[in-house]
This record gives C-alpha cells, sequence and structure tokens, in this order.
C-alpha cells in the first residue's frame, strides 16, 4: 500500500471512529462509570475524567502484539479511552472528557473566586481556596494602599500583616497555575480585595456556572460575588451609592485623555503635565474608592438590608441542597418566590417549605 | 453448631454463594468532599473523603490494633486504584466510621470508601469491590455473617477489579481448619464471584446517582434522557 493510500485509510479510520462515538452520544447524555471503556478508537485526546489503556495481547477482538506496542502495519497504537469518574460524557472535536457531578474546584486563568487567608509566609500570603491546594497571593500581585505603583520593599514584606492576615476573607481573580496543579491569584484591580461586613456562603463548585458578570447587583439590594470555587460573598448594596459617581467621573476622564491622544501637536511639556496629572487623579480615585470600603465596612446594616441578605443566603442554600446550579436569576427565583409566599428568611429552609419553594421556582 | 441446614440454606437463609442485600446511599454526611453509608445485611459502615486537599499534618490513627489493620488494608487497596500521579502535592483523607459490626466488616469498609471517592469524584482506575468467603460445613459461604466467623474456620477476604478481574490485595485466617491449595483455589474463585455480585449492586447505585445528578441540573429537558445502559460494545 503506498503512504498517501494509508494516510487515507488512516483519515476514514478516525472519521468512522467520530461518527461511532457521535452516534453514541448524540441526544443522550451517556453516563459512564470508573473503569468503563468510552470507545476504542485512537483519534481521540483523553480529556479530564479519562485515561488511556492500552489494549492486551489476551483481548477479544484484537489480534495485534502486545500491550502499548504498534498496530502490524506500525501507524498507531492500540487503546482504550476508560473513564476514570463517574459521570457524563462530553466531547469537544477530538477531544473526550468525563464530566463528575462533584469534584474538587480546578480553577482556569481568569476565573473570579473567594478564598479565606491561611498562612502568611514570606512575601506571599498562602489562600483556602476549596482546591486541591492552598492558592497562591504574592505580594506582587496586589493592589498596595492608594494604589502606588512600585517594587515591593522590605518594609511592605514586614507590613504584610496589615493588608491581610489570617482569617480574612478575600476576592481575587486566578493569573496562572504553578507546576503542581497550585494556583496563583492577584487582586490588582480596586474589584478584588479584602471583603468586610457582608456574608459567605460556602456551596459545591460543581453547581457554580461560568457568568458574564461575577459581580452582581440582585435587584433586591444586596451586592453578591459569585466566586467560580463555589464561595459567594453577600453584602448590602446601600453603602455603594457614592462608587457610581466615581465610575462616571473615571469614564468622564477616560474620554478627556483620549481626546488628547489624538492631539499630535502637544508638545513634551504638555504630555508630561497631563501624564502627572493622570497619575494624580487616579491617586485621588483610588483614595476615593478605598474611602467607600472602610465607610461600608464600619457601616452598620439596618434589620432591613440584613434581612434581604439573609433571605439571598437561603435561596442559595437551597439551591445548593436540592444540587440545583446556582446562577443569580436561580438566586432571585426563589428570592422572589419566597416573598410572594410571604415566608421569612428564618423559615425557608425548613424541610416542607423548602420543597415547595423548589417545586414551585422550578415549575415557573 | 450447624451452619449450612440438610436444605442448603445457612442461618439467615442465604445459599453458599449467595451475598447480603447490599444498601448504598450516598451523601449522608454534609461537610466532606463525599461519603457513603453502606449496609451490608446488618454490618453498617460510614465512610468519608476530605481532598484531594494541601498536605496537612498527618492526621491521628486508630490505636487499637484491630482498627490499624483495616485501615492499612484500605490504604494499601486505594493507593494502587486512585490516580494519585494527578495530585502531587495533595493529599486525600478517608475517614470511616463503623456504626454496626455483623461480619464483613473488612469488606464492607472497602466497599464503602470505594463508592465515597466516587462520590466525591476522586478518579480511579477502576471500582474496587471486597467479599469475603469461609469455608463451614464443608461447603464455601460467600459473605460471612458474625456467627459464622465466630466459627473459627478459614476466613479469606479479597479485594478485585472488577472489570480486568485482576486481584489487588487479601487477607486470609484459619485458626481451625488446614486450607488445602485446592480449597484456597476454590475459595479465591468463590470470592472473585462475590466480588463480581458486589460490583452489580454498587455500578447500579452510582449510575443512579449520577443520572439524578444530571437530570436536576439540566432541569425538565425531554432532550435530556438518560442513556444507563451502554449501546455499544
Amino acid at each position: 500500500m503506498s503512504g498517501a493510500g494509508r494516510a487515507a485509510e488512516d483519515e476514514n479510520m478516525l472519521v468512522d471512529e467520530e461518527e461511532a462515538l457521535d452516534d453514541l452520544l448524540q441526544d443522550s447524555r451517556l453516563v459512564v462509570v470508573p473503569g468503563e471503556e468510552i470507545t476504542r478508537g485512537s483519534g481521540f485526546l483523553r480529556g479530564h475524567g479519562t485515561y488511556l489503556e492500552a489494549i492486551g495481547p489476551d483481548d477479544d477482538d484484537d489480534d495485534a502484539g502486545p500491550a502499548v506496542e504498534q498496530d502490524e502495519d506500525g501507524s498507531r497504537p492500540r487503546a482504550r479511552l476508560v473513564a476514570s469518574v463517574a459521570g457524563v460524557v462530553l466531547r469537544v472535536n477530538r477531544l473526550v472528557s468525563v464530566e463528575a457531578p462533584r469534584s474538587r474546584y480546578s480553577g482556569d486563568v481568569g476565573d473570579v473566586v473567594v478564598g479565606r487567608i491561611v498562612e502568611v509566609g514570606n512575601k506571599q500570603w498562602k489562600v483556602d481556596l476549596g482546591a486541591r491546594q492552598l492558592g497562591t497571593l504574592q505580594l506582587g500581585s496586589i493592589n498596595l494602599p492608594g494604589g502606588a505603583l512600585r517594587r515591593r520593599t522590605l518594609e511592605d514584606q514586614l507590613q504584610m500583616r496589615q493588608l491581610f492576615v489570617e482569617n480574612d476573607l478575600v476576592s481575587a481573580e486566578v493569573s496562572s497555575f504553578y507546576q503542581h496543579g497550585g494556583m496563583a491569584i492577584h487582586t490588582r484591580s480596586m474589584r478584588y480585595g479584602k471583603l468586610l461586613n457582608g456574608q459567605l456562603v460556602t456551596v459545591p463548585s460543581s453547581l457554580m456556572k461560568r457568568l458574564s458578570q461575577h459581580f452582581v447587583s440582585l435587584p433586591c439590594g444586596v451586592e453578591a460575588i459569585f466566586g467560580l470555587n463555589g464561595r459567594i460573598w453577600l453584602t448590602s448594596a446601600a453603602a455603594s451609592g457614592s462608587k457610581k459617581g466615581v465610575q462616571n467621573k473615571s469614564s468622564q476622564n477616560a474620554t478627556a485623555s483620549t481626546s488628547a491622544d489624538s492631539d499630535h501637536e502637544m508638545d513634551a511639556e504638555d504630555a508630561a503635565q497631563q501624564d502627572r496629572a493622570a497619575v494624580l487623579e487616579r491617586s485621588r480615585m483610588t483614595e476615593l474608592m478605598e474611602q467607600d470600603k472602610r465607610k461600608h465596612a464600619e457601616r452598620v446594616i439596618d434589620v432591613e438590608s440584613r434581612q434581604a441578605v439573609a433571605r439571598v443566603r437561603n435561596a442559595i442554600v437551597l439551591l445548593a441542597n436540592n444540587d440545583l446550579l446556582v446562577s443569580p436569576q436561580a438566586t432571585m427565583a426563589i428570592y422572589d418566590l419566597s416573598l410572594r409566599l410571604d415566608i421569612s428568611p428564618m423559615a425557608m429552609l425548613a424541610p416542607d417549605v423548602a420543597r415547595t419553594l423548589v417545586e414551585q421556582a422550578i415549575e415557573a | 453448631m450447624e451452619f449450612v441446614q440438610l436444605s442448603g440454606l445457612r442461618g439467615d437463609g442465604r445459599r453458599g454463594n449467595e451475598v447480603r442485600k447490599l444498601g448504598c446511599h450516598f451523601g449522608a454526611v454534609v461537610d466532606c468532599d463525599g461519603s457513603a453509608m453502606l449496609d451490608q445485611g446488618l454490618t453498617k459502615v460510614l465512610a468519608c473523603v476530605h481532598g484531594p486537599r494541601e498536605v496537612a499534618q498527618r492526621s491521628a490513627r486508630p490505636g487499637d490494633r484491630r482498627s490499624l489493620a483495616v485501615a492499612n488494608f484500605v490504604q494499601d487497596t486505594f493507593t494502587q486504584v486512585i490516580q494519585t500521579e494527578l495530585f502531587k502535592g495533595s493529599q486525600i483523607d478517608i475517614t470511616i466510621h463503623i456504626l454496626q459490626a455483623d461480619g464483613g466488616v473488612l469488606a464492607a469498609c472497602v466497599n464503602a470508601t470505594t463508592a465515597a471517592l466516587i462520590h466525591a469524584g476522586v478518579p480511579m482506575v477502576d471500582f474496587v469491590t471486597c467479599c469475603n468467603v469461609g469455608y463451614l460445613d464443608h461447603t464455601a459461604l460467600l459473605d460471612l455473617n458474625h456467627v459464622e466467623e465466630l466459627a473459627g474456620g478459614p476466613e479469606l477476604s479479597l479485594t478485585l477489579l472488577p472489570k480486568s478481574g485482576k486481584v489487588l490485595t487479601m487477607r486470609m485466617a484459619s485458626s481451625s481448619v488446614r486450607v488445602t491449595e485446592k480449597l484456597l483455589q476454590q475459595l479465591l474463585d468463590e470470592a472473585q464471584a462475590g466480588c463480581q455480585l458486589i460490583h452489580k449492586v454498587l455500578d447500579s447505585k452510582v449510575r443512579e446517582l449520577v443520572a439524578v445528578a444530571v437530570k436536576k441540573r439540566h432541569g425538565a429537558d425531554p432532550d435530556a434522557e438518560i442513556a444507563d445502559a451502554p449501546a455499544y460494545q
């Protein structure tokens, strides 16, 4: 057989294999358990929850040589793709993976997460994110108070405890991964940082969906951070009124600076002055936002706002207890329903009330 | 004492090659990554899995000899099947509570751990099932209960990877009877058959667990039909 012929045949085989798997997965969610063979083709890539196993010589329909060795035409190793967790088979082109309904959080770069500081170390904090290892927050990956942009000095190292100490809650973003799967996170944005004066809800991370926006202002006056690691931070929104002013100002400033950029006639001295002004403006804004955060932290939240937070919290717990995906929409559906049925936040979790709430919310 | 009646039935009404009724309930404990309450007849065991998580101080092991033996057996078994190479720098803690002991405690511990690990979504090469077998009144008896264990005949506990038929670990004790090579072979075969029976039950319980979770996540989607029996091979 000519080389080209063999290649064409290989291609055909791949197409056949894909079709076979497509037939298998078509309009049915295929449930597999550990040790179960998913496919026998060699044209697939091993995704999460699967492993490749060489087909042994004593295998029924296999007449080729011993394990891992090549086929008699020497082209491809013979192997089968086997599930290693119980779950549903997913296929993206040639990548086959199995998604388990429950597992530890395994993050992705860019995920918004909420974690708890467990250790103040040498130039870094260790953060519990509910993942398989503690996350790392480097001293260089945080915003210094006042928004100063500079190298971290020994002085900063000695004052790390003034920023975060053990048991503090922080919101952050996953920035990269270390070799053995540990996560590095950063808080280099005014959105992230220490969380104060609110409530934390923890749900299985598998119930969290990726959203277009993880910082949500719920219509009931509660601000929520839906961390993808299954930690949700809730706080009353009332204090964030001045934040909007700051945001507006910043956008105005942005348009002003772009119009200045387009002006080519500008001389160098003017530009330098502009830069200085921008830096000043930025530090002033940072100052304002930090002030906001401090004010919010010290504020005594009134009973009604606290009840709203409690109601949202219990709505999320209800969803999680019933293995339902936790999203702002689903949370608000339960929230609104509980209001309509005139159920107090405290009563929401009583077994019979919970059942009716969930059933009616699913119907709606 | 007579363990096998003339009718071929044992004290609790089973035949020699029958295992006790197996029940498995997932998620009995909330504050862990995976848990399973398993009852095999009147033996009842609760297994919880924490992890994979950051390596911490080694947790305290039970002090008494019998518990330690069970712990070591479970550890030896599961380090072979969990894909530990995926979790460098992490540890997985398995906690087992024996709530009721009516024979076959070791087997129940292994089976409950398998269920809890699957519930936690820990990647394993295959299920692991364990079954014990004894030899009384010239008959091989599967899944001994407490009374039969006390008789002091040979007792063999064996863990098996049911899909490949590989034997992982086994333990044997015999205080009164000499076990010949032929008898040992018979016991090995019986125990493996018992493991397969247990696998069948656990397999269906796990599929049920996943199917329910999937149905809930995807709501009342009519296309979301669950294929529980593999339609290929």
